[in-house]
């Protein structure tokens, strides 16, 4: 589990929405490595993860916007 | 919106994986969504529950997940949910707006509820709670 790069998306949120809205996004440190399609599989993002960050600290996320949706 | 991370264990692929996550404090099961159960190759099963307010038993969806958070292994039920493949994608130019322009919020998530919250250390559940104060 990544918590630096979990602690970046969530002190970035905001920007990261403006820049990427409906993307999947994977984030290693505090760098975004990885802009994918949101029909992409939670198996794939953890492969392409694990392969780009390579043992670092990796986190992934779904761009979108929440106030919008009820849950 | 609190939106944190766990490691889900996946018998497709014999292995813990990270999901994202939304903590719920209110709510008092987890919720993974269908299309990600059956990715992971998580059984899921039937379970109807009976309420006076209805005549005819209604039939849940339900899951026993394996998560990881930190050190921690914890098994947990949760209500599957299915979200129609439409919603998991961005609105289309030439679609009529009648939902939200970005994807579900659970095309990749689940949803942490109180069976999760309660097995957690005290100083994990601050953690978990801490890590996205938005």
């Amino acid at each position: 589990m990544g918590m630096k790069s979990r602690l970046w998306i969530s002190q970035h949120r905001k920007e990261l929405e403006d820049k990427y809205l409906g993307k999947v996004l994977i984030i290693c440190g505090d760098k975004v490595v990885k802009v994918l399609e949101p029909d992409v599989g939670l198996l794939e993002i953890n492969e392409l993860g694990r392969r780009i960050c390579k043992g670092k600290d990796w986190s992934y996320t779904l761009i979108c916007r929440e106030e919008e949706c009820i849950l | 919106m609190i939106v944190s991370e766990v490691e889900i264990y996946a018998p497709a692929v014999k292995d813990y994986i990270s999901i994202e996550a939304i903590v719920d404090t209110g709510a008092s099961l987890c919720v993974i969504p269908k299309h990600i159960a059956e990715e992971l190759g998580i059984e899921i099963y039937e379970q109807p529950i009976h309420l006076w307010q209805v005549r005819d038993p209604l039939t849940l969806l339900k899951a026993e997940l394996n998560l990881r958070y930190q050190s921690g292994l914890y098994r947990v039920e949760a209500t599957v949910v299915e979200i129609p493949r439409e919603y998991r994608r961005s609105i289309r130019p030439d679609e009529e707006c009648k939902r939200p322009s970005s994807p579900h919020p659970l095309t990749h998530r689940m949803i942490l509820g109180e069976n999760f919250l309660s097995q957690l250390s005290k100083e994990a559940r601050a953690e978990i709670l801490l890590v996205n104060p938005a």
